[in-house]
C-alpha cells in the first residue's frame, strides 16, 4: 500500500510538474507571438521610412517648398591658405 | 462459548474491509497507471503526438539590399489575409464578422452586406501589417487571419534595373544573382495543440529547427546618384525617341558601381526589361579611339606630338571608303585627332600598330570578355581574333567597328584611363551582414594595361574633346570634363548609337560615367546631341549632390558602412 501511495505520490508530482511546463510554454508562445508582431511592425515602418527619405520623395518635398540643389556653378573652389 | 461481537469489532472489519477495497483500488489503480506509463508509454506516447502536435514551417526572412549609404532598396513586409469559413459561423454571430468586415475599410475586398453562404470568403487580402495588427484586436473569433511576406521596394522602379525583383516563383536581376545570400532557410516548429485557442503552445522538447534568415546585402550604388541617372535618361529616351538607353556611375579609384541607369525598366508585359548596362553590347563607335590611341602610344607606335594628314575629308582602305563626319582638311597632331573625332587621322593612326597588339590591347582593356560583375547574363561583346580580321578589320577597329561592347566594359576600360591605367572589376556589392556585422567583401585584384604616361596622355587629349572639340556639350561648370563622343551606325540593324564616354574631374577623376542611346531620332544621332548634354546634366547634378568629388577627394561612402556595422 506504501508503495501505491508513492507511486501515487509521483505521478501527482509529475502531473504538477506538466503543468507548469505547459503554463511556461503558453507564455512562451504569446512572447514569441508578440515578437514576430513587433518585428512585423519594425519591418513596416523601416518601409516606411525608406520610402518617405527615398531620394525621389525627398526631391518632390524639396521642391515642393522651393528648395532644389545648389547649382555646380555656385560652388567655387578656393587656393588654399 | 464464542465471544459477542461488539460494535467496535463490526467497526474494525468494516475499516479493514474499506483499507484492504481502497488498497486494492490503489494497486489496480497504479498497476494501470503503470501499463500506461510504463508497459505502453511509447504507444500511448505516439497516439499523443499524433493527436497534439501540430507541425508549422516558419518562415525565414529574406536578406534586405541596401545602397553604400544605408538606404533601403529592397525590404520585407508583412500583409495579412482575412478570410471566414461560413459553415462554422453560427447565425448569430454573422452580425459581429460582419462589423469587422466594415472596419477593414479601404481593404475590405468582399462586398456588403456579406452573403454567409458558400465554404470560404475572403474579406481582405492585402491589408498592410500596420492596419491588420490593431484589426487582429477586434477580430471575431470565426475570422480566420493568414500573413503573407512581399518584397518591398521603396524606390519603385528607379533601382529596379541593378536590383531587380523578387515574386515567388520570379527573381531577376540581383535578387536572381544573389538568390543564396539573400534567401534564408525555413524552420520548423512544433506545436502542442490545445482544445482552447490562444492556448497552444511551442513543444519544447520536440526537435524545433529555428529559421535561418537571408543575409544583407550591401551595394556600392548610392540611391542619390542613381535617381539622377534613371530620371534624366528616362527623358532623354523620350525626348529622343531612343529605343533604350544606359548610364553607368563608377568610382575609378576601386571599381565601385554608383549607379546603373537604364530604361524602360519594364517590357509592356510587366516583366523587368534588359539592364542594357551590361545585357546589351553594341558598337562603341569613336568613344572606342581613346583605346586605338592608348594602344598605339603604349606600344611605342606614336607620340602625341606626331601629325596626321586629315586634309582629306575620306581614307580608302582595300577599296572601302572611311569618312570623316566632320571634315577637318588640315594637318592635326594626336590631341586634334581624337579632340575632332577624325575617322581619317585615327585611320592612320591604327595603320602604325600591329594587329596582334592593337588586339592584346584591346583584349586587356577587357573588350570580348565578361568583366564578372555580380549581375545575370552579363553580355561580353565581341572582340574578333586577328586570325579572323579582314583587311579593313584594324581600320574598322581604330573608329568602333567591328567591335561591340556593353555600356559597363567601356566604363571599365575608361576607368582604367582615369586610375592611371589598372583594369579593375566591376564591383555591385560591397558587404553581406553576418553576425550582426557587415562584413566587406575583399577587392578583386586589379590588372595594369597601360602605363600612368600613357594614361595620363589619353586624358589630356579627352579633355581637349570637351574643352573644344566634340564633346562641348558635355561640358559641366566648375570641373574639368575629360571625354569622348561615339556615334556608330548599327550594323545589320538600320539607326545610330549615340554614346558619351567620359571622367571628373580630369586632373584626378574620382567619377566615370558611360550614357549610350540606341537608335535616337535622327537629328539626335550625333554623340555631341544627346548622350554628352545628358552626362553634362548627370555629373552636374551628381556634383551638385556632392560637391568633394569635383575636388577629387575619394568616395567614403560604403566602405564606412561596413566598418561600422549595421547601419540602421
Amino acid at each position: 500500500m506504501i508503495a501505491a501511495a508513492g507511486l501515487m505520490s509521483v505521478f501527482v508530482a509529475q502531473l504538477i510538474s506538466r503543468n507548469f511546463y505547459l503554463a511556461a510554454s503558453v507564455d512562451y508562445a504569446h512572447v514569441t507571438a508578440t515578437t514576430d508582431s513587433l518585428s512585423r511592425t519594425r519591418q513596416a515602418l523601416i518601409s516606411r521610412i525608406a520610402v518617405l527619405e527615398s531620394p525621389p520623395r525627398l526631391r518632390e518635398a524639396g521642391e515642393a517648398l522651393g528648395l532644389v540643389p545648389m547649382p555646380v556653378e555656385s560652388f567655387m573652389l578656393m587656393e588654399a591658405p | 462459548m464464542t465471544e459477542p461481537v461488539t460494535s467496535m469489532d463490526r467497526i474494525s472489519a468494516r475499516i479493514g474491509f474499506f483499507v484492504g477495497v481502497t488498497g486494492v483500488l490503489l494497486l489496480l489503480s497504479a498497476a494501470k497507471l503503470a501499463g500506461i506509463q510504463i508497459r505502453h508509454h511509447d504507444e500511448y506516447a505516439a497516439r499523443a503526438d499524433e493527436q497534439q502536435t501540430i507541425q508549422v514551417r516558419v518562415e525565414a526572412q529574406r536578406g534586405e539590399i541596401l545602397d553604400r549609404n544605408g538606404f533601403l532598396l529592397a525590404g520585407n513586409l508583412t500583409s495579412a489575409c482575412f478570410s471566414v469559413y461560413w459553415p462554422n459561423v453560427p447565425p448569430e454571430e454573422v452580425a459581429g464578422v460582419e462589423l469587422f468586415a466594415e472596419g477593414l475599410g479601404e481593404y475590405l475586398t468582399a462586398s456588403l452586406p456579406l452573403c454567409p453562404t458558400g465554404c470560404n470568403q475572403v474579406l481582405a487580402s492585402t491589408v498592410p501589417w500596420e492596419y491588420a495588427a490593431a484589426a487582429m484586436d477586434s477580430m471575431p473569433r470565426y475570422v480566420d487571419c493568414s500573413f503573407v511576406t512581399s518584397r518591398v521596394y521603396p524606390m519603385d522602379s528607379l533601382a529596379a534595373p541593378v536590383v531587380g525583383t523578387h515574386s515567388e516563383n520570379v527573381s531577376q536581376g540581383l535578387e536572381y544573382q544573389m538568390e543564396d545570400i539573400l534567401e534564408g532557410t525555413d524552420g520548423l516548429s512544433y506545436y502542442q495543440a490545445s482544445a482552447w485557442s490562444g492556448y497552444s503552445a511551442v513543444d519544447n522538447e520536440a526537435d524545433n529547427i529555428p529559421p535561418v534568415n537571408g543575409r544583407d546585402l550591401l551595394l556600392t550604388i548610392d540611391s542619390r546618384y542613381q535617381e539622377i541617372a534613371q530620371r534624366e535618361l528616362q527623358a532623354a529616351v523620350e525626348y529622343s525617341g531612343s529605343s533604350w538607353g544606359a548610364a553607368v556611375l563608377v568610382d575609378p579609384a576601386t571599381g565601385d558601381i554608383l549607379a546603373m541607369a537604364s530604361y524602360p525598366v519594364f517590357n509592356e508585359d510587366g516583366t523587368l526589361a534588359r539592364n542594357h548596362c551590361v545585357q546589351s553590347s553594341t558598337e562603341p563607335g569613336s568613344v572606342f579611339k581613346a583605346i586605338t590611341l592608348a594602344a598605339a602610344l603604349e606600344g611605342g607606335y606614336a607620340t602625341m606630338a606626331d601629325s596626321f594628314d586629315c586634309r582629306s575629308s575620306f581614307v580608302e582602305i582595300y577599296g572601302h571608303r572611311i569618312n570623316d563626319s566632320h571634315p577637318v582638311n588640315s594637318m592635326l597632331d594626336l590631341t586634334g585627332v581624337i579632340a575632332h573625332s577624325s575617322n581619317v587621322g585615327t585611320v592612320a593612326l591604327a595603320q602604325r600598330i600591329p594587329d596582334e597588339a592593337f588586339y592584346s590591347v584591346c583584349q586587356s582593356f577587357g573588350f570580348g570578355q565578361e568583366t564578372r560583375i555580380e549581375f545575370p547574363s552579363e553580355q561580353r561583346g565581341l572582340l574578333r581574333d586577328p586570325s579572323q580580321w579582314s583587311g579593313l578589320s584594324r581600320a574598322n577597329l581604330a573608329i568602333g567597328q567591328e567591335v561591340s561592347a556593353t555600356p559597363l566594359q567601356l566604363a571599365m576600360a575608361y576607368s582604367a584611363i582615369a586610375n592611371g591605367g589598372l583594369l579593375l572589376r566591376p564591383r555591385l556589392v560591397c558587404a553581406t551582414l553576418e553576425d550582426g556585422l557587415f562584413r566587406e567583401l575583399a577587392d578583386s585584384p586589379s590588372k595594369r594595361v597601360i602605363s600612368q604616361e600613357t594614361a595620363s596622355a589619353v586624358r589630356g587629349a579627352l579633355t581637349s574633346v570637351v574643352e573644344w572639340g566634340t564633346g562641348g556639350s558635355a561640358a559641366v561648370p566648375g570641373v574639368t570634363v575629360a571625354g569622348k563622343t561615339g556615334t556608330a551606325e548599327r550594323l545589320n540593324e538600320d539607326g545610330y548609337l549615340s554614346a558619351f564616354a567620359g571622367m571628373v574631374p580630369a586632373e584626378e577623376p574620382r567619377l566615370v560615367a558611360v550614357v549610350v542611346f540606341d537608335q535616337p531620332d535622327r537629328e539626335y544621332r550625333w554623340g555631341s546631341a544627346l548622350a554628352a548634354p545628358v552626362f553634362g546634366r548627370i555629373v552636374s547634378a551628381v556634383i551638385s549632390t556632392s560637391p568633394e568629388i569635383a575636388l577629387g577627394e575619394p568616395f567614403s561612402g560604403g566602405s564606412l558602412v561596413a566598418q561600422g556595422g549595421d547601419p540602421r
